[in-house]
């Protein structure tokens, strides 16, 4: 717990002034749709330049750890994520907002953060020795698997209609193949366009995907989308609650976090789909999720901040980032002469440790600031649809239109707007589509990687490939399994 | 009737707020570019191909204030990201820009030039109009520390060598493909679609050797994780005089240097005379001052400043060299 | 019995894109397209098939296993629910007159600049579509293009915004 010793360092009160007003940034940009943590730091690097590195960390430490709590509420509360990590927080989150019970999902899902962040931080913390045997366990076999059984989520949301849920989801796969190819690294399926070279971008996909096709819903809606706000004063206390009464899931949920956080190339988002899908597996009523199950809010949003303790596992023991925000953290420590790795772990460690007390302490006060604005901005709520939908619109292209100001970008969206709302009319799967989009290209370069160092043998040999193997064919057939026995139960009852 | 005065006062304001924002906007943009003679006037965009927290963007972003410290009306430069494709997207916004001097973008040679053998792509490396060299980034060659390769002819030993690689037509594959095709290694590529997952690669053992950038590896080095074996460039690297370059491998001398990537400025072409001027002047004075360089020391950055002219010419030599190891390219990517 | 609707032009659509991909594969090398190739022949015959259902509905009641449709109760997240067709001929033209906004919305955004593309467009959208009074047409998109203006233009110097 050598963490411990920073924390009174951290109460200087220049410090404090610093990470307030890091904070409060990163919220805002947060709260903005498609600005997402690698813009936060990105923009805050160049104020780095003029400090000592100790205040650069803690800046940037503070920021960062702000950043998701912003895009969880707008998730929430207008259905629109800021980032990919956010899109699953918009499943259950946006249906209890619609349920008059936002205030609920906003404090829930800011409790499950905070709680969530501390144990990916304690842990981390503790696997330090660890390290870097850890990260070099996980190699391309294991990548294959882990996507594999990422793609068993889609079975588990596509039980309205499976045909159409496949189609959904081999529609994003599809998808997922535009771009580069991974055997050569040339572009394949690009029609000549320069901007479909990396793929399709993830955030516009998702902000029409879900921000788009909602205001499709709401545009003729006289009245208040949010019902009659049902819980009222008490809501904030009743999602910090659920947050204890669903323990066990949000622990698990963390450990998702985190297992997939210590693995750099497997993308954030994955975290967040990941423990959604187990959340629904392991539930005695899978068929709440969806509608507005708090459940369904907590996981996401545990796992999503618990990752951020496993991400800076490979930054600290190969100064490899975990994630594209923590490829632009090196960047910023780099300029001030820190080189994460190894010696991030010996010689300066204490900087290490000042670190993880930065995150810690931003994370409290992000929690506490997130707090107050996001259940303030519950009033959005009680906007007639009809007024809600142009806002809505707004917000949208703008947050496309930000990141690089490529107008590729809002064009994106609005296709995957109107592609979401015939998806969402005829019954196709929105969220099979982009877990098989997310998980796509994963899959298919770990195979070919697989093929090239191990050969067919690295799928069947190595445990940790082997366990993740069992899970996914354990999660195909425990539906089934589950159902068989609900119905001889049901015979038992009714003879 | 005092209804409609409030509203009458809520137009007017509201007008009056249209003309405000109007103006703000347009007040910069509505300057003509062609008066180059008070060159600059409004601010200048400073493209970047890469994500924050690169080296790329690391210098447009230290370098910036700089430029505008020296600039004659202490215009804004405005560092603007635009990730993409191996940086192919921001060259070809540059290419396709006006050649006014407002837009001028941070380029990587060695890259680029791999990108426009291998690919159909807008820009032209031979036609940008280059303002200046800021560093040279030589390739080089590494294995795991824990690798039993001590030299590149261990590897000629081995019948089969596994090559980690960020895309095949990127510049450290050709590198690579460059210097085993004279050695006459036998290898296969392991591709990755990102720099640091090729490297954990390496580190982890899956494969037996990686080529890269100094600036990108050199953490990986001095943190012992990983091993030079080889250093392009006309002589050794003061830090590691352990490592041979090329020509002392028995490789071919021109190979030394063809495969340095280089860290330029360029804007797009047909810029007149003398606007280039007033930047390249900008750029020069803010490599040498002093300020700068305490900055690029906390970074570890080191300069290797060209003028325009030289620059120039580099390039020109640097894509003729390229276009003798076409070959290596087009037979890579036909590969089954 | 042909029906053309939205829906079966819609599946239309999936099974071109599907098609199109397809026909790019031909003349690639054949370890770069062999999973694209798997996954999109099977997409391909899927949405021919789910074609088939929306234009026929002859085959539809024939194949009925592949078109059930849960009620909003037992499945997850209501995914892979069909709405019912309640919507009247109004309701659809206004929806095609909400995406046509759009469209604008966003070539307004290209050709005129974001900060003015809101001002007018939720002008539009409000005076025209929603049929507000013009007191809050007029506010409501000046607040939300002032919003956007100070945040990311003042703030974030986002300045391709103008």
């Amino acid at each position: 717990m050598g963490f411990l010793g920073q924390i009174d360092t951290l109460l200087q009160w220049d410090y404090v002034v610093i990470m307030i007003g890091a904070v409060l940034f990163g919220l805002i940009i947060g709260i903005l749709p498609g600005l997402g943590g690698s813009v936060t730091l990105a923009l805050l690097i160049p104020i780095t330049f003029s400090m000592s590195p100790e205040a650069a960390i803690v800046l940037l430490m503070s920021a960062y750890s702000a950043v998701n709590y912003g895009g969880s509420i707008t998730s929430i509360l207008v259905n629109t994520p800021g980032d990919a990590a956010n899109a699953a927080t918009t499943f259950d989150g946006y249906p209890l907002a619609k349920q008059g019970k936002a205030k609920m999902a906003i404090s829930a899902s800011i409790f499950a953060s905070v709680l969530g962040g501390f144990i990916g931080l304690f842990l981390l913390d503790l696997l330090i020795p660890v390290a870097r045997t850890l990260v070099l366990a996980f190699s391309y076999p294991e990548f294959f698997m882990l996507g594999l059984f990422g793609l068993t989520v889609i079975a588990v949301v596509t039980q309205g209609n499976t045909f159409r849920g496949l189609i959904s989801g081999m529609f994003g796969l599809m998808l997922a193949y535009v771009g580069t190819d991974p055997l050569l690294g040339l572009d394949r399926f690009t029609f000549g366009s320069d901007y479909l070279w990396d793929g399709l971008s993830l955030v516009p996909v998702i902000i029409g995907l879900f921000a788009i096709t909602e205001a499709f819903s709401l545009f003729t809606q006289q009245e208040a989308y949010g019902s009659d706000i049902k819980v009222g004063k008490k809501g904030a206390i009743e999602g910090i609650a659920a947050v204890f009464k669903n323990f066990w899931l949000f622990l698990r949920s963390c450990f998702i976090g985190i297992f997939i956080g210590i693995i750099p190339g497997v993308g954030g988002s994955v975290a967040s789909f990941l423990s959604y899908g187990m959340a629904v597996q392991t539930s005695k009523n899978p068929e709440k999720f969806g509608k507005g199950a708090i459940e369904g809010v907590i996981a996401v949003e545990s796992a999503n901040d618990a990752k951020e303790g496993g991400s800076l596992l490979p930054t600290l023991a190969f100064g490899i980032p975990g994630s594209s925000a923590m490829a632009v953290l090196i960047g910023g420590l780099l300029m001030h002469g820190l080189a994460p790795g190894p010696e991030m772990l010996t010689t300066d460690i204490e900087l290490t440790y000042l670190l993880i007390a930065a995150a810690i302490m931003g994370k409290i006060f992000a929690g506490v600031l997130s707090f107050v604005i996001g259940t303030r901005m519950v009033f959005i709520t009680n906007i007639k649809g009809t007024l809600m939908a142009p806002g809505i619109i707004a917000i949208a292209l703008v947050g496309c239109y930000a990141t690089s100001g490529n107008i590729a970008d809002v064009i994106v969206a609005l296709v995957f707007g109107l592609i979401g709302f015939y998806f969402k009319k005829y019954g196709y799967s929105r969220i099979a589509m982009i877990i098989a989009m997310v998980l796509g290209g994963l899959i298919e370069s770990s195979y070919y990687q697989s093929m090239a160092t191990f050969g067919y043998s690295g799928f069947f040999t190595r445990p940790i490939a082997l366990v993740l193997l069992g899970m996914t064919l354990l999660s195909i057939v425990w539906p089934y399994v589950r159902s068989q026995m609900k119905k001889s139960r049901g015979k038992g009852i009714s003879a | 009737m005092r209804k409609t005065k409030l509203q009458l006062f809520l137009l007017a304001s509201s007008l009056l707020l249209v003309f405000v924002m109007a103006g703000c906007g347009a007040s910069p943009a509505s300057k003509d570019a062609s008066a180059s003679s008070n060159f600059p006037t409004k601010n200048i965009e400073f493209v970047v191909g890469y994500a924050p927290g690169g080296g790329y963007s690391d210098w447009a972003q230290a370098i910036a204030p700089f430029i505008k410290k020296h600039l004659p009306n202490q215009v804004n430069v405005i560092v603007r990201h635009m990730e993409g494709a191996g940086s192919a997207i921001a060259a070809n916004y540059v290419q396709k820009a006006k050649p006014d001097g407002y837009t001028i973008g941070i380029y990587n040679l060695g890259g680029l030039a791999g990108t426009q053998l291998a690919r159909e792509v807008q820009f032209d490396l031979s036609t940008v109009t280059w303002l200046a060299r800021l560093s040279l980034d030589p390739a080089i060659a590494t294995v795991s520390s824990k690798s039993p390769y001590q030299t590149m002819e261990d590897l000629a030993s081995k019948d089969h060598v596994i090559m980690s690689t960020k895309g095949l037509a990127a510049n450290a594959t050709l590198t690579g493909a460059a210097t085993f095709a004279e050695m006459g290694v036998k290898w296969t590529p392991l591709n990755h679609d990102g720099t640091s997952e090729s490297l954990l690669a390496v580190i982890r053992g899956d494969a037996d050797i990686t080529w890269g950038s100094i600036d990108s590896q050199k953490q990986y080095i001095d943190s012992g994780d990983m091993r030079m074996l080889m250093y392009y460039n006309s002589e050794r690297h003061p830090d590691y005089p352990d490592v041979p370059i090329p020509s002392e491998a028995g490789l071919p001398e021109e190979m030394n240097e063809a495969f340095n990537t280089h860290r330029l400025i360029g804007a797009p072409p047909e810029l007149p005379d003398d606007i280039r001027a007033i930047l390249e002047e900008a750029i020069k004075k803010a490599i040498d001052d002093p300020e700068f360089h305490e900055v690029l020391e906390k970074m570890e950055f080191t300069t290797s400043y060209l003028n325009s002219a030289d620059t120039t010419e580099m390039v020109e030599t640097a894509l003729q060299g390229y276009q003798n190891y076409k070959d290596v390219v087009t037979e890579l990517l036909a590969k089954e | 019995m042909i029906r053309l609707n939205e829906k079966s032009l819609f599946t239309a659509l999936l099974f071109v894109f599907t098609a199109v991909l397809m026909w790019n594969t031909i003349g690639m090398r054949s370890d770069v397209v062999l999973v694209p190739r798997i996954v999109g022949t099977i997409l391909l015959v899927f949405s021919g098939v789910q074609l088939l259902i929306d234009l026929f509905p002859a085959i539809a009641s024939r194949l009925s296993f592949l078109s059930k449709s849960s009620d909003g109760s037992s499945t997850i997240g209501g995914e892979g629910v069909v709405e019912e067709e309640t919507e009247t001929k109004e309701e659809r033209r206004s929806r095609f007159l909400f995406i046509v906004w759009m469209v604008l919305f966003v070539a307004l955004t290209y050709y005129i600049g974001m900060i003015y593309a809101i001002v007018v467009s939720l002008f539009i959208y409000l005076k025209w579509i929603s049929k507000q009074s013009w007191r809050l047409s007029i506010l409501y998109s000046l607040i939300t293009a002032l919003i956007v203006y100070l945040s990311f233009v003042v703030g974030l110097d986002v300045y391709y915004f103008m």
